[in-house]
């Protein structure tokens, strides 16, 4: 798997090696929101959040859990529009889910219905792709994730790391700028996330796309990313940006042995632990009036 | 309220506890053998006169007024009309039904205004219906059609409901990040998504189609197998109530198996299910 090679020769990093001083692949301003609740007041998610991710970059977001990470998450895909703010992606304000934005979630969130081969290729599908094409790619992409001979397979056939290469391959596909990815290896057991932490890897030091990782798993956030940013317990605002200067290319299992690997991890376990802590005993200490 | 299809979903995917495969051979010698004795143990009875046969009838008798019935065309005739009558209230019933089903998903609004509505119709015994349908339209056909199609619509409606209701957001989302339109999702999701739905209820709508027909030619009619069963209890002949019992019964096993075997085709997407009947 590891050796294999890019599907897509757009994959190749010409996107990554854009020009500097161009917009930011993705840009926060002063982003907030809360959850109207059922007979109560409203439930604050976000507080202020400014952020920008240059192109290329991999940067994880971590937090507490239930913190409002994946709400972040979905406000920059265009799946919720926030209260206030404004969220640009590739320069554009963010009015919805984004052609040039791939998605991947917990859990694989594929088509039980579809085959693996028609579920990678639904993209193309929706864009009116021809069906010789859309077969030619899907499986050309699959045996790169050595996937090859589960094209006609069901998802409940698979195992769940097979499945959420499925989905990563899925999101692939469209060949997206940037890639939002929500805790996609959390439902995996140590061995399959570790393995797959790997290839995501791989993949990206070939392509370089921008990618937002989030995550509650402080080893997976260091060990992958260029940057960590920890968010504090709900109501979620920036608590610290920790720039995570370990060697690259990585692989996730070769950067936990690296010495700075445990200095970043302590920086911010140490933050992250009194938000753990505070998410815990249902403190609110920012202000919201719940 | 909705018969729920075996949620199997990517929950129980992985369950590992399969029934045991089906042996098939003999659990079919098992049934039929059960079946035998049975009809033995009737017959005996009837035969040593514990019981009367005019109460209970026999399978002999059984067997030879069947065939009688058969060579002299007037069951084929009864039962032909009763099956025309479910299958038309069947089919019509789940048109309407499915369709409603899905325009409630698409406008939530709807569902919401009429609820209160259909639930209220839904908890009026619709049989009850019968003698104003019959006022309305005749003792013909139509008369059974609709008390059929009444039964079979709203739990039609009600299933597909619930099926559109249980559809993971997260697919939906997962599809609109993928470029999917608002119509693409009911293509790609909804309509895939609430098959297995729509099969429970058409399942539990074949008995319900057969009681509409059925109980409408009781309560009026000149053909069909309450015709025939209403004119049988009226001369106090018990086996030729049984008779017309008998040929729905087949009828309704034969059309439940087609549909198991359109189900299986259908949803072969699905993990084997455990304990299905």
């Amino acid at each position: 798997m590891a050796t294999s090679r890019p599907a897509d020769e757009s994959w190749t990093p010409t996107k990554a090696a854009q020009s500097p001083g161009q917009a930011p692949a993705v840009e926060c301003e002063r982003l907030s929101m809360a959850f109207a609740r059922d007979g109560g007041s409203p439930v604050a998610v976000l507080a202020d959040i400014t952020l920008r991710c240059p192109a290329g970059e991999f940067l994880s977001v971590i937090g507490p859990s239930g913190c409002g990470k994946s709400t972040l998450l979905n406000v920059i895909a265009g799946l919720l529009w926030p209260g206030e703010g404004v969220v640009r992606v590739l320069g554009q304000e963010v009015d919805g889910p984004h052609p040039r934005v791939g998605y991947m979630f917990q859990c694989d969130a594929l088509l039980p219905w579809r085959t693996v081969l028609s579920n990678v290729e639904i993209s193309l599908e929706l864009a009116g792709v021809e069906k010789k094409e859309r077969h030619a790619r899907s499986r050309e992409l699959l045996n790169t994730f050595g996937l090859s001979g589960f094209e006609e397979n069901y998802p409940h056939q698979l195992s769940g790391g097979m499945r959420q290469r499925v989905s990563l391959a899925r999101t692939l596909i469209r060949d997206p700028d940037i890639l939002l990815m929500d805790e996609p290896f959390a439902s995996l057991d140590s061995q399959t996330k570790l393995f797959l932490e790997d290839e995501l890897l791989t993949i990206w030091e070939r392509s370089r796309k921008t990618v937002i990782f989030i995550t509650h798993d402080l080893d997976e956030a260091v060990s992958l990313a260029d940057r960590v940013l920890l968010l504090s317990s709900r109501p979620a605002r920036l608590m610290l940006e920790q720039e995570i200067e370990l060697p690259r290319p990585r692989s996730a299992t070769e950067a936990r042995t690296h010495p700075s690997f445990q200095h970043h991890r302590s920086l911010l376990w140490e933050q992250l632990r009194k938000e753990v802590l505070r998410t815990m005993q249902g403190e609110r200490p920012y202000g919201s009036r719940a | 309220m909705a018969a729920a299809p075996d949620t199997a979903g990517r929950s129980t995917a992985r369950r590992k506890a399969r029934a045991p495969a089906p042996r098939g051979l003999r659990l079919l010698g098992l049934r039929l053998a059960f079946l035998l004795a049975c009809l033995v143990s009737w017959q005996g009875l009837v035969s040593t006169e514990v019981l009367s046969e005019f109460w209970v009838s026999s399978p002999v008798s059984l067997v030879r007024r069947f065939v009688a019935m058969l060579a002299d065309g007037s069951l084929p005739l009864h039962t032909g009309i009763t099956l025309g009558e479910s299958l038309a209230g069947l089919v019509l019933g789940a048109a309407v039904g499915i369709a409603g089903g899905f325009l409630f998903a698409r406008w939530e609004l709807l569902a919401e205004v009429l609820e209160p509505y259909i639930m209220a119709l839904n908890s009026l015994p619709r049989v009850a219906l019968a003698p104003l349908l019959i006022i309305w339209v005749g003792i013909g056909l139509l008369s059974k059609i609709m008390l059929a199609f009444s039964l079979v619509a709203v739990i039609m409606l009600v299933n597909t409901y619930a099926g559109t209701r249980s559809i993971d957001p997260v697919l939906v989302n997962a599809l609109r990040m993928l470029g999917a339109r608002q119509r693409d999702i009911f293509v790609k999701i909804t309509l895939p998504h609430s098959v297995p739905w729509i099969f429970a209820g058409l399942r539990v709508s074949v008995a319900f189609a057969y009681i509409g027909a059925v109980v409408g030619e009781f309560l009026g009619s000149t053909k069909g197998i309450g015709f025939l069963i209403d004119r049988a209890s009226g001369a106090f002949n018990t086996t030729g109530i049984l008779v017309p019992l008998l040929a729905l019964m087949l009828l309704a096993v034969a059309l439940n198996a087609l549909m198991l075997r359109l189900e299986k085709r259908l949803l072969k997407w699905r993990p084997p299910q455990v304990g299905q009947l």
